[in-house]
């Protein structure tokens, strides 16, 4: 595995319901290099919250998840492959290689124990520390996020802090451990842009100091020009494009990227031009998926014929750019 | 055009734990017949606590709402009835805010029946059909329930429902902020068409600045429970006058990895709206702040025609 730190091969999730078998993701392979930065771009339904849990292990029964290889490159050089680990051994990667979160920072805070109790037992997991030092590592932790008085809020309830602070707790539970991958799903999707902006610059810049890999997922365009190295776009369980972030900013060749970055809303537009730009339709219910490409019902690019008949293969557009589209070649944003 | 809603010195404190929540202080604006007016502000602005209190949701602490010319502040609920059917309230939430239980028709025909609007049930479902068509949802939804549908649909329906009985005024909290990027846009045109065409006044609360900009004739920037900044819309976000409006703006992430902005990062958080700040309450993140911001509460100073700014500085921007 040179120079990859993850390679996921083959994942496919699946979860029983009344009306059959749904499979969330669908035949998914991917990596992440060390040290870069992996957006997942993806709209409800796309699969890209249940990939992080399945690479976690934190997919739960009835929840099943199949695949040939999740191969974690450890800190002591070891490649692991998560998906054969026993939970006894998931449990030491999580945290320690691998560290997550989420959109919401009370699902990973425990309300009833102090901040400084959680990081402190967080670290004192993987690593043997005394309380003492852990709690020293779990100040310099805070201080390095930009939580004012740092030594006085590890004695904070998670209620006592703002939301952005929060998230700036949990981000700093997550890296008490200094993992090699953080996955963050959604992280600044319920905070204001102005928070938003904050804990970006924060992650960017943690980001350098550790040379930590992130997947980043999120459905937001912008927040992902701001910190993708590559892109991978997702569409009812599918991986449907993936490239580098120029690739994909500026040479897209997939009808549904054209379509979800026309219609995100951009300063300056002019309302006298006409309508906003959007895709017709809605987002596909994975019960009932559409024949052939799963996108061609809302496709301004649909051909009958071709693209209900045939599920596209991922082809190489160019070097290192896949898309999964039938008529590629024709389309141009 | 004269003013359908005119908002006088609105305050509202609430009683917390610790002290009274001071959540809006002396916001006053008007409204005018067909004016789509954005109020935008990150959360604990106060933009959801004005919207809630013009629809009389809750009992203003002081000031004076007025609609057409009539003073609807102590008004009593039998008395606030004709204003209900004026103005009425589009949410974030599809999934909350419809009952599981009512099928669509029953939703949509709601305040057809609470108004006493339509002869029979004849004439209310033709009603509900002709709603049903202008959201663009189709006739067989009719018979559905909420949860068959998706979140774009269901605010479809919750749309549906508000234009029932024929309103002046909607007041869109977060219409669009809850839906998938792809939907998000549709549901945007939607609203502005059915704005545009039935020619109604609207109050648009979100934090998505460029959506705000996209569908408001004029935008209020809120702080802290205070107006920070009013203006036209492009003018406003095309070359803000007040800092925070500035740091706003710049906050927005563009879709453009090339485009390496200037930001503003604002530090630190929101002071608490127990003990806001003397003076300015902006001034603890203000880049520009100087001592004379504590001294006191700038008032709205015009900077051009229909534009007012709350800053004593205008040697910035």
């Amino acid at each position: 595995m040179k120079g990859s730190l993850l390679e996921v091969e083959n994942l496919k999730v699946t979860f029983p319901t009344e009306e059959g078998p749904i499979t969330a993701v669908d035949d998914l392979s991917f990596t992440v290099g060390r040290g870069e930065t992996l957006v997942i771009v993806g709209e409800s339904g796309s699969g890209k919250s249940v990939t992080s849990l399945a690479v976690m292990g934190l997919i739960a029964p009835p929840g099943r998840v199949q695949a040939r290889a999740i191969r974690l490159v450890g800190k002591d050089g070891r490649t692991r492959d998560l998906s054969r680990l026993p939970e006894t051994e998931m449990r030491q990667i999580r945290g320690a290689e691998i560290a997550m979160i989420f959109q919401e920072p009370m699902t990973s805070l425990n309300p009833v124990y102090t901040i400084g109790e959680q990081i402190i037992e967080a670290i004192r997991f993987h690593e043997t520390m005394s309380r003492r030092a852990a709690r020293t590592r779990a100040e310099e932790m805070l201080r390095l996020l930009g939580i004012p008085e740092p030594r006085r809020r590890l004695d904070a309830y998670p209620h006592q802090l703002s939301g952005g602070m929060r998230q700036r707790a949990m981000i700093g539970m997550a890296l008490s451990c200094h993992p090699s991958l953080l996955i963050a799903d959604e992280p600044t999707t319920a905070l204001d842009v102005t928070v938003q902006a904050q804990i970006l610059e924060l992650i960017r810049g943690l980001q350098k100091d550790f040379g930590m890999a992130v997947i980043f997922i999120t459905h937001n365009l912008g927040v992902a020009a701001e910190i993708a190295d590559r892109i991978m776009v997702m569409y009812a369980g599918q991986v449907v494009e993936t490239g580098s972030a120029r690739a994909i900013f500026r040479g897209t060749r997939l009808p549904y990227t054209i379509g979800l970055m026309r219609s995100v809303p951009r300063l300056g537009l002019d309302r006298d031009s006409g309508p906003l730009p959007a895709i017709q339709g809605n987002v596909p219910d994975l019960r009932r998926l559409p024949q052939g490409c799963r996108f061609h019902p809302r496709c301004s690019w649909f051909e009958p014929g071709l693209c209900d008949a045939k599920l596209p293969p991922l082809e190489a557009c160019d070097e290192g750019h896949l898309v999964r589209c039938l008529r590629w070649r024709k389309v141009h944003a | 055009m004269s003013a359908l809603l005119e908002v006088q010195g609105l305050t509202q404190h609430f009683n917390a734990r610790g002290g009274t929540v001071r959540a809006v202080e002396d916001v006053s604006f008007d409204l005018k017949e067909g004016e789509v007016l954005g109020l935008v502000g990150e959360s604990g602005s106060g933009k959801t606590t004005i919207g809630q209190a013009i629809l009389r949701l809750i009992e203003p602490t002081a000031g004076r709402i007025v609609f057409r010319g009539e003073d609807i502040t102590k008004l009593a609920d039998r008395a606030l009835k004709p204003f209900r059917r004026q103005a009425q309230p589009i949410f974030q939430d599809p999934f909350g805010s419809l009952n599981p239980r009512m099928t669509v028709e029953r939703v949509i025909a709601e305040p057809l029946l609470v108004h006493g609007i339509g002869k029979n049930r004849e004439e209310r479902r033709r009603r509900v059909l002709a709603l049903l068509e202008q959201v663009g949802l189709p006739r067989d939804a009719l018979t559905r329930y909420p949860h068959q549908f998706s979140g774009g649909q269901r605010q479809r329906i919750s749309i549906a429902r508000s234009l029932a009985a024929e309103p002046a005024l909607i007041i869109a909290d977060e219409p669009v902020s809850a839906l998938d990027v792809s939907i998000q846009a549709q549901i945007v045109n939607l609203l502005r068409e059915l704005q545009q065409r039935l020619k109604l006044a609207m109050l648009f609360i979100a934090h998505d600045l460029a959506i705000v900009e996209y569908i408001s004739d004029r935008i209020i920037v809120l702080y802290l429970g205070r107006v920070m900044e009013v203006g036209p819309a492009r003018s406003l976000i095309g070359r803000p006058k007040h800092p925070y409006t500035e740091a706003l703006i710049s906050a927005v992430p563009e879709p453009d990895p090339d485009q390496a902005k200037k930001r503003i990062v604002l530090q630190g958080d929101l002071p608490s709206p127990i003990d806001p700040p003397s003076g300015c309450v902006f001034r603890t993140r203000c880049p520009y702040a100087i001592p004379a911001c504590a001294g006191a509460i700038p008032a709205l100073r015009q900077v051009s025609p229909g534009h007012v700014k709350a800053c004593i500085r205008d040697d910035i921007l």
